[in-house]
């Protein structure tokens, strides 16, 4: 699936059903909201009758209509009222807010409720028309508040409104998680296609150099022996160039060994191995060649960890580490520091050195490549094989100051 | 739903039928805003005062104007105090849009919707006579310049 096909089979669907949602949550909310306020004006209208009949009976007592709704005002939802006679002229009223009386005779008489928008909100409204026993007409007009039922309405707003929101959001967690595991996959998918490319190329390349290898050693172990024999029998004055001529077989016999080493899939021994000894091996199989350049190896760090090593190929890792060090160091000094991480060890390769050519720090640690020119790209390929045998790794830094550092990480010291 | 609609009409009839007793509510020393009996009046102001005007409330700014066109002199209920912070002067020209509450020959009094002053104009009801100082102002706007409507 490509990266944007998410988009169409996860969050087009799901914003659907977010709208359907929606949807169906504002027309129950409508619903809900005309039969509650139905029920409301019923009940309200069932007061308004109540409260006729008292009046009412007042008037039929003699009270006299002004002042008669003094005892009623009281009622905290009952916004305002009044009293009047035949001809609609006010003979009694009260209101919570002062002076505020919505009353026009020209909308009078009004046989239906009807609602007044005010500032305090919506009121319910009723005029109603009353006869005393004597045959006296009045009229009640009273307007009630509705605030109870948009309270509950506007809760009713907020609670959908919040749902809708943490529905929206929980959607987009989950479908930001799915559409993030979904690229992850991707990622790891073409970069098993590429790392299985890149072992079918050194696997053929192995397949190579074992064949080419296998096919000189025969013929240079003959010249290594012809040449041994010559050396023998020759004239003094030709010993110096069979001499040279021996150095060269040897440097191709060693060339090809590094060639089998890196192209051979490895067995580990593992043993506890003391990394301090191990360091300090490698550090005296280097110092001569270090010495001769004038710079220095030094040993730092904790000399008490151990990790459970195959210690040969640790050696022959380190020993590449270091002498790519040295080669690279034509001054001052190489810092060899031992520290513990977790249950394993870590050995940093700290150098004064040239450092690391920036189009080669991508690819330092591919077969066959070296920033020197008789360099064969061998030895950092094959220290890096070792760690990831051993499931460690081995990473590379430029130094600040110059040079660089190379950082070996061996897992799992001794139980 | 049918909850809420019983306890609206319940307290309602719960304060009417056997409640506590009410509370004062607010007085008929003043009258209520009539909007079928809307005037206009402008003139100069002879008499500026504080007066207590419904119960419970504070003291009204309470202005009596000639009207230049009738002659005769209206007492002007305008706003609570607190609320109508201008500055009124005697001499000073007003011109209100309210209703006439009670039209006794001596004295009408007059409701106050809007006034004009130093040109300009303060709304204090709206035009069904709600306060403006009881919540109205905060959705229509107190003041604005411009004729009185």
């Amino acid at each position: 699936m490509k990266p944007r096909r998410p988009l169409l089979f996860f969050l087009l669907p799901y914003g659907g059903v977010l709208l359907v949602f929606f949807a169906v949550a504002s027309f129950n909310r409508a619903f809900i909201q005309e039969r509650a306020e139905s029920l409301v004006k019923e009940q309200l209208s069932a007061s308004a009758e109540i409260l006729k009949a008292g009046v009412r009976d007042l008037l039929e007592k003699n009270v006299p209509p002004q002042g008669i709704l003094r005892g009623y005002a009281g009622a905290e939802e009952i916004y305002f009222m009044a009293v009047l006679d035949e001809r609609l002229e006010i003979l009694d009223w009260s209101s919570r807010f002062e002076g505020y009386l919505p009353f026009s005779r020209k909308d009078l008489p009004r046989e239906e409720a009807w609602i007044i928008d005010s500032p305090a909100g919506r009121i319910y409204s009723v005029f109603k028309p009353l006869r005393t026993a004597e045959g006296k007409s009045y009229s009640l007009y009273l307007g009630i508040s509705l605030r109870g039922l948009e309270d509950m309405l506007a809760r009713s707003r907020r609670n959908q409104g919040f749902l809708f929101g943490i529905l929206a959001l929980a959607g987009l967690a989950l479908f930001g998680g799915v559409f993030r595991l979904h690229r992850q996959s991707l990622a790891r998918a073409e970069e098993a296609v590429v790392e299985r490319e890149e072992k079918e190329r050194l696997r053929e390349i192995s397949g190579f150099t074992a064949g080419i290898a296998h096919e000189i050693k025969n013929p240079l172990n003959s010249l290594a022996l012809l040449n041994e024999l010559m050396a023998k029998k020759a004239a003094p004055e030709l010993a110096e160039h069979l001499a040279l001529a021996r150095d060269e077989i040897r440097k191709i016999a060693g060339i090809i060994d590094a060639f089998s080493s890196a192209s051979k899939p490895l067995t580990l021994r593992r043993q506890s191995v003391r990394l301090a000894e191990l360091v300090q091996g490698v550090r005296s199989s280097l110092l001569a060649d270090a010495e001769r350049k004038n710079v220095e190896i030094l040993v730092d760090g904790k000399g008490d960890v151990q990790v459970e090593a195959d210690r040969d190929l640790l050696t022959q890792a380190l020993f590449n580490v270091v002498r790519n060090a040295v080669e690279a160091t034509d001054r001052g000094w190489i810092r060899i520091r031992i520290s513990r991480k977790r249950k394993g060890g870590v050995i940093q390769v700290e150098d004064t050195g040239r450092g690391i050519p920036d189009e080669l720090a991508a690819r330092l640690f591919e077969p066959f490549v070296s920033s020197k020119p008789q360099g064969l790209g061998v030895g950092l390929y094959l220290a890096r094989k070792i760690l990831t045998a051993h499931e460690g790794t081995i990473a590379a830094a430029p130094r600040p100051g110059g040079g660089a550092v190379m950082t070996l990480e061996i897992p799992g010291g001794p139980s | 739903m049918k909850k809420l609609a019983a306890g609206v009409g319940g307290a309602i009839v719960a304060a009417l039928l056997g409640g506590p007793p009410p509370v004062s509510a607010v007085g008929q020393q003043a009258g209520f805003y009539d909007v079928d009996r809307e005037v206009k009046i402008e003139g100069p102001v002879q008499d500026v005062r504080l007066e207590p005007r419904f119960e419970n409330t504070q003291p009204f700014v309470v202005v009596k104007v000639e009207d230049k066109a009738t002659g005769r002199t209206y007492t002007v209920e305008i706003a609570p105090a607190w609320f109508f912070d201008q500055d009124i002067h005697r001499g000073e020209r007003l011109a209100v849009v309210g209703s006439l509450v009670s039209k006794a020959e001596a004295s009408p009094v007059v409701m106050a919707r809007e006034v004009q002053c130093r040109g300009e104009t303060i709304r204090v009801r709206d035009r069904k006579g709600f306060p403006n100082w009881r919540g109205g102002a905060m959705r229509q706007g107190k003041r604005k310049r411009g004729p009185i409507t």
